[in-house]
């Protein structure tokens, strides 16, 4: 299955993982929760701050299915 | 001496629009004149204009997009800035350009160097000084009618809730996640819509926060608010200028359609925008 993964602000620099293509696609075999996706990318925990799966908030045990658009941001404070 | 209607009358002229269409228009000289000479703000002068049809030819270029109705409603709106840094200098700086009649401006900080880069309201020769009565000063340039209050406490000081009787619309324009979530529950317990901005980099969010929505709850759960600085993207990334005047424009606009009742839009809706891949997507929370 294949899930298309969307790194924002300062995850971006987790976007070079070989898991993860140029355009953000991910192969996955089945499938498994966003954490599991966190931990393959090796993105550290406290730097996710945000979930959203299909534009809609989601949490780290939210199951993520092929097809869906997966989007993790870092805390954002800046003004 | 004529009452300030007839004075008003006396001194109008007429001019073709961009539209080519004859238009009652004062300028801005008139406005402060009849001001001196009647003893009233020229906020109260230039209501008083558009109430007759009249339009400040500073607000000629706003319409039909902003119509003379609206130009009275934003005339006498009050709008709260929390913060007149980055997103909030551009913030003051649109909405004394729109003509937002009473703008309260909270900053307890000066200005330094480092805020030069970003900072529309930060210039060489304000160095060290305070920022709220530094907008307050730039806007009375731009736009003497609008009246800005320069408050040096920070809005999450003790501020008496007596301040925002007439408050239509808070901005959220800080830097730090607790005084965001501060700002959020102020603006829930006075029941005050809050627009939300934050930047990072060449990205920024925007979001309108109704009275009893979760949103700002979702975005800075509150036990990790002050836990969580060196992973905050703004640390990272930093912030250059074009991010903080993008938002501030999306967060200006949000503030009109609500003075405007123009429909806020869905709730509970988050933008994302990114300058550097030219992108823009929504999030519902």
């Amino acid at each position: 299955m294949r899930v298309d993964v969307k790194l924002f602000a300062s995850l971006a620099r987790y976007a070079s993982h070989p898991m993860l293509a140029e355009d953000g696609a991910m192969e996955l075999l089945s499938p498994v929760p966003v954490s599991h996706i966190a931990d393959a990318l090796h993105i550290p925990r406290r730097e996710i701050k945000l979930i959203f799966l299909n534009g809609i908030h989601a949490q780290m045990d939210t199951k993520v299915k092929d097809g869906d658009r997966l989007g993790l941001f870092p805390p954002i404070g800046g003004g | 001496m004529r009452d300030l209607a007839a004075d008003i009358e006396a001194s109008w002229q007429s001019r073709k629009s961009h539209t080519n269409r004859d238009v009652k228009t004062i300028s801005d000289a008139d406005l402060a004149a009849m001001g001196k000479r009647h003893g009233r703000p020229v906020r109260e002068v230039c209501v008083a204009c558009l109430k007759m049809g009249i339009t400040p030819l500073r607000y000629l270029r706003n319409s039909p997009s902003i119509n003379i109705d609206e130009q009275i409603t934003l005339a006498e709106s009050e709008v709260a800035v929390a913060g007149a840094g980055g997103l909030g200098g551009h913030v003051i700086l649109l909405l004394a350009r729109l003509g937002i009649g009473r703008l309260l401006v909270f900053d307890p900080d000066t200005f330094d160097e480092t805020n030069l880069n970003r900072q529309s309201l930060c210039v060489s020769n304000n160095l060290g000084a305070l920022k709220a009565p530094g907008a307050a000063r730039q806007c009375a340039l731009i736009n003497p009618a609008v009246e800005v209050t320069a408050h040096t406490a920070a809005i999450t000081g003790s501020n008496p809730k007596s301040l925002f009787v007439k408050t239509n619309v808070m901005v959220d324009a800080l830097d730090s996640a607790a005084d965001r979530l501060f700002l959020a529950e102020l603006s829930r317990e006075l029941n005050i819509p809050m627009i939300h901005g934050a930047v990072a980099g060449f990205e920024g969010r925007v979001m309108t926060v109704f009275p009893g929505d979760k949103g700002m709850e979702i975005l800075y759960p509150a036990e990790k608010a002050d836990g969580e600085k060196p992973f905050s993207a703004e640390n990272i990334l930093g912030t250059p200028a074009l991010a903080p005047a993008l938002i501030a424009a999306f967060q200006a606009m949000a503030v009109l359609n609500i003075l405007l009742k123009r429909g806020p839009g869905p709730k509970n809706r988050l933008l994302h925008l990114d300058l550097a891949t030219a992108s823009l997507n929504t999030f519902t929370l």
